[in-house]
């Protein structure tokens, strides 16, 4: 039986924000499909996060948690996409999924609502970061499910 | 094991046995009981009386009819599904056998009583309030003992299942209770630890303490801070530590009961504080083998065997009492281990640590700071070593390891993927520290070690079940369980009873010498309680294939399930068990939803049947009678987010709730389905039914508002807490409560 962490966090980041009204959530491949930015490197724009955007900037991605594992150890997505995780619970245990930006766990970047299996589902919508570069994900109740979120 | 001897002086003037005791009232029919031992306890000594079989702890039994020549034959006769779920699944603890009658308790707090031979339900006591675990029940003086709560021991009649008493151990909302409890000297031993659920572990404040609770009434008759000093090695708001997770062991010669005491916090540091350096010093008792006179609390000896840890190193495993021939000399010895990976043999009377013997894999685990650069990979990681009981019998112990790894910086720690470890089992020869045999896994190692005449069994985390003779190590039988165990099993007669804590359908299993007939067990169980609309029906079905032959010809030993809902399951032989449309469903898959559910009671049932739709000979049927209800009242707190840091002033705290309506009638005449809110601050919210759940001024408010703003919050660790309340502010039955941790800082929140 574990224990977990006590880790303080210095920034209270609500997971969901106000960008989300009224972007149209189409399901996409997590590779990055062509998108108006220029490239991965470029600035972030103010633009990856206006309602106005005309092509879509929306992935799904399917994670499962059994047996005290992810099905996923590296989860990637375009910058600043609306990322849906459809999460199924498969064990009789809470689990949840969460980004923060390191494995300090220090920064919060979205934290989902834990959900008990086993046979629980919930969708999870949150905006992936703008800057690119390797987050890191877990399940809060069990610290040792963990893998990395990859912005591109 | 030593025998009973009575040196007690104490007399009692009124044996007080219950007229209703389990079994025939075969005790000695004394007025005056001048031994500690429940009747009880000496009725059953050769079943499972007590946690860890008997007061020294050795989990070993010889009673059993249970031997390397018959353990092949061992087959599943019952399994009765577990409603309880918790951090780590469904069960953790060892069920006690008392006669014919199981007692059991899962991590959901719900106890039950079962009748050993068939797996039936006696009574059942539904909490249903998520533990940590390890927990679990003790039996004496005609009372079931154990956590009702974070906060509560309760005492059920063992015969009706009836609630007793209710006895808080707790004050301060971030210490709680698990621990499989140990009675003796006609009291009731617990502890609580630093963390009352999964989200507020190693909250600056809360410490554990061993509690002495009086049998009759509840009422604590001593208590034991297992942390030194009253500002917590110095600081208060930030550390916290110690506790016990497992049964002590009593030598009921001397009266002296022995613990093993758990970890400090913060570990390994915080960003302020790297390297445990807001608790300066050894951190006593953590860590530490503890011996404590039963009757009144007072401290005898204690070792302390790794000081000021960092990586979350408890001393936790049950002690074990025992004799060894150590450098020549006879003694009494008391064995224990922790998630250090390490064993140690101690003296009894006076502490000194006699050996130590390393198990498992090690990597860094004996750093006195953290090196700053990088990270620095360690073994054992934060779960691993020791973590489940070990055995004892004919000189030898018997250890069961788990081999993770963690990731360590001065303030932060990852650790590897617990489920993805290896397991061990581990002979160690007590006279020596000479480790003897040792078997590897490839999955954690779980589930104990337990000893029946010349074998030991084991179980590791993905439901492998061991049996290897003791003296050699050749294994004997394996057996894949239909989930995984991290709970440990009982052994009386001709039975093994194995809670299989995780996985799609957790169970309570009965195996036995010789089973072969088909076995049905079903979910949701008798008593729950379901949302209307779906109602999904899950069966598991052992001993018996199944297989999508609906229709086709009967082949012994495989068929399918017929579900019925609000219908009598047909018996008749060679008649195809169906019943009127809509009322049954026949289908090879395990589950079944039923749609459109109404509320009220209903009666579902699963049947074993034929390829050809006809009952088995005889019939298989489980049958539950279930209350099916409207969505129940819910309550979450949206901000702020557990574990988050603010600066001191005003916290205003805002919840969601759903099902409920939240209306400005406060203080008058309860209607279902309405109330308010309260909010608490830093005390545990009064659930008890029937009284209004109001605690000391200032720390409570009422409102029919989803928000709250606290004044002037100081710094330092603070617990807040919501209900859902009636009109007349009393609990709702079942309470709905939540609550989250907050660090109040001096300086501003937010910065990098």
């Amino acid at each position: 039986m574990m224990r977990l962490i006590g880790f303080r966090k210095q920034l209270i980041i609500l997971g969901l924000t106000a960008i989300l009204v009224g972007l149209v959530a189409c399901k996409a491949t997590s590779t990055p499909t062509t998108t108006t930015t220029s490239s991965p490197t470029s600035a972030p724009t103010q633009t990856s996060t206006s309602p106005t955007k005309t092509s879509a900037q929306s992935v799904t991605i399917n994670l499962t948690a059994q047996g005290f594992s992810f099905d996923q150890n590296t989860i990637t997505v375009p910058a600043g996409t609306t990322v849906t995780i459809h999460f199924t619970n498969k064990d009789n245990a809470p689990h949840n999924f969460a980004i923060y930006e390191t494995a300090a766990v220090q920064k919060p970047i979205f934290v989902g609502q834990i959900i008990t299996g086993p046979s629980a589902t919930i969708d999870y919508k949150f905006t992936a970061p703008i800057t690119p570069g390797t987050y890191f994900f877990r399940c809060d109740v069990h610290p040792s499910m963990n893998g990395s979120f990859i912005v591109q | 094991m030593r025998r009973l001897r009575f040196g007690f002086v104490r007399l009692l003037a009124v044996l007080i046995l219950t007229a209703t005791l389990v079994g025939a009232a075969s005790c000695t029919a004394s007025t005056v009981n001048s031994s500690g031992v429940p009747p009880e306890v000496k009725q059953y000594m050769k079943d499972w009386p007590l946690p860890n079989r008997d007061y020294a702890n050795t989990r070993a039994t010889l009673d059993s009819s249970i031997n390397s020549g018959n353990v092949n034959t061992l087959g599943v006769a019952w399994s009765v599904p577990i409603p309880g779920v918790g951090l780590f699944g469904s069960a953790s603890t060892t069920p006690i056998i008392m006669g014919n009658t199981v007692f059991f308790q899962d991590l959901g707090n719900n106890i039950f009583a079962l009748d050993l031979t068939t797996g039936a339900t006696k009574w059942q006591k539904l909490y249903n309030e998520s533990n940590v675990g390890p927990n679990g029940v003790a039996i004496g003086w005609g009372k079931v003992f154990a956590t009702a709560d974070p906060y509560n021991i309760a005492a059920l009649d063992m015969n009706s299942g009836k609630q007793l008493w209710l006895s808080p151990v707790s004050n301060n909302p971030t210490a709680g209770t698990d621990i499989q409890p140990q009675v003796y000297g006609n009291l009731v031993y617990t502890s609580t630890v630093p963390g009352s659920s999964g989200s507020d572990f190693y909250s600056g404040g809360g410490i554990g303490t061993i509690y002495a609770l009086d049998q009759a009434t509840g009422k604590i008759a001593w208590s034991w801070d297992t942390v030194d000093s009253k500002d917590i090695w110095g600081n208060k708001d930030v550390n916290s530590g110690g506790g016990c997770w497992y049964t002590p062991s009593i030598d009921t010669a001397t009266g002296i009961m022995y613990w093993g005491i758990a970890n400090p916090a913060p570990w390994p540091g915080t960003k302020d504080f790297p390297n445990g350096s807001s608790r300066p010093g050894p951190n006593l008792y953590t860590n530490s083998m503890v011996a404590i006179n039963q009757k009144d609390g007072k401290l005898q000896w204690y070792t302390q065997v790794y000081p000021h840890d960092l990586f979350d190193y408890d001393f936790q495993i049950a002690p074990i009492l025992a004799s060894a021939t150590v450098g020549g000399k006879i003694q009494d010895i008391v064995i224990s281990a922790g998630k250090m990976g390490r064993v140690y043999a101690f003296n009894r009377k006076s502490g000194a640590i006699l050996w130590s013997a390393v198990v498992g894999d090690h990597q860094n685990d004996q750093l006195a700071n953290i090196p700053s650069e990088g990270t620095t990979v360690v073994s054992p990681g934060s779960l691993g070593g020791v973590e489940t009981p070990m055995a004892f019998a004919g000189g030898i112990v018997y250890v069961p390891v788990v081999n993770t790894s963690a990731e360590y910086t001065p303030s932060t720690s990852k650790l590897g993927n617990f489920a993805k470890g290896t397991g061990d089992l581990v002979a160690i020869q007590v006279d020596t520290g000479k480790i003897l045999w040792q078997k590897h896994f490839n999955s954690i190692n779980v589930g104990g070690a337990t000893v029946v005449n010349d074998l030991v069994f084991t179980a590791t985390f993905d439901g492998m079940v061991y049996a290897f003779k003791r003296n050699t190590g050749e294994q004997v039988w394996t057996y894949q369980s239909p989930g995984g165990v991290n709970a440990w099993p009982s052994f009386s007669g001709d039975t093994m009873l194995l809670p299989i804590g995780v996985g799609g359908f957790p169970s309570l299993l009965a195996l036995r010498l010789g089973a072969t007939a088909p076995v049905l067990a079903m979910t949701p169980g008798n008593g729950a309680s379901v949302t209307s609309g779906a109602v999904k029906v899950s069966v598991q079905a052992l001993n018996f294939k199944l297989i999508d032959k609906l229709g086709q010809t009967t082949v012994n030993g495989e068929g399918h399930i017929h579900f019925f809902m609000d219908a009598d399951a047909p018996t008749t032989p060679d008649k195809p068990a169906v019943t009127a449309a809509g009322t049954y469903a026949a289908t090879a898959n395990a589950t079944y939803t039923w749609a459109n559910v109404t509320p009220g009671t209903h009666t579902f049932s699963a049947e074993l049947v034929n390829n050809n739709h006809t009952p088995l000979v005889p019939p298989v049927i489980v049958k539950a009678t279930i209350t099916v209800k409207e969505p129940a009242p819910a309550i979450s707190i949206t901000t702020p987010a557990n574990r988050s840091t603010m600066a001191a002033g005003n916290v205003a705290v805002s919840v969601k709730v759903s099902n409920f309506n939240l209306v400005n009638k406060l203080g008058t005449t309860n209607v279902a389905g309405e109330g308010h809110v309260h909010y608490f601050l830093d005390v545990v919210a009064p659930t008890e039914q029937g009284k209004p759940a109001v605690t000391a001024a200032g720390t409570y408010a009422a409102t029919a508002d989803t928000t709250y703003t606290w004044t002037n919050v100081k710094p330092g660790t603070h617990t807040l807490s919501v209900e859902l309340v009636n009109n007349n502010h009393t609990p709702l039955v079942p309470p709905v409560v939540t609550r989250v941790v907050i660090v109040v800082s001096t300086s501003a929140a937010g910065g990098p």
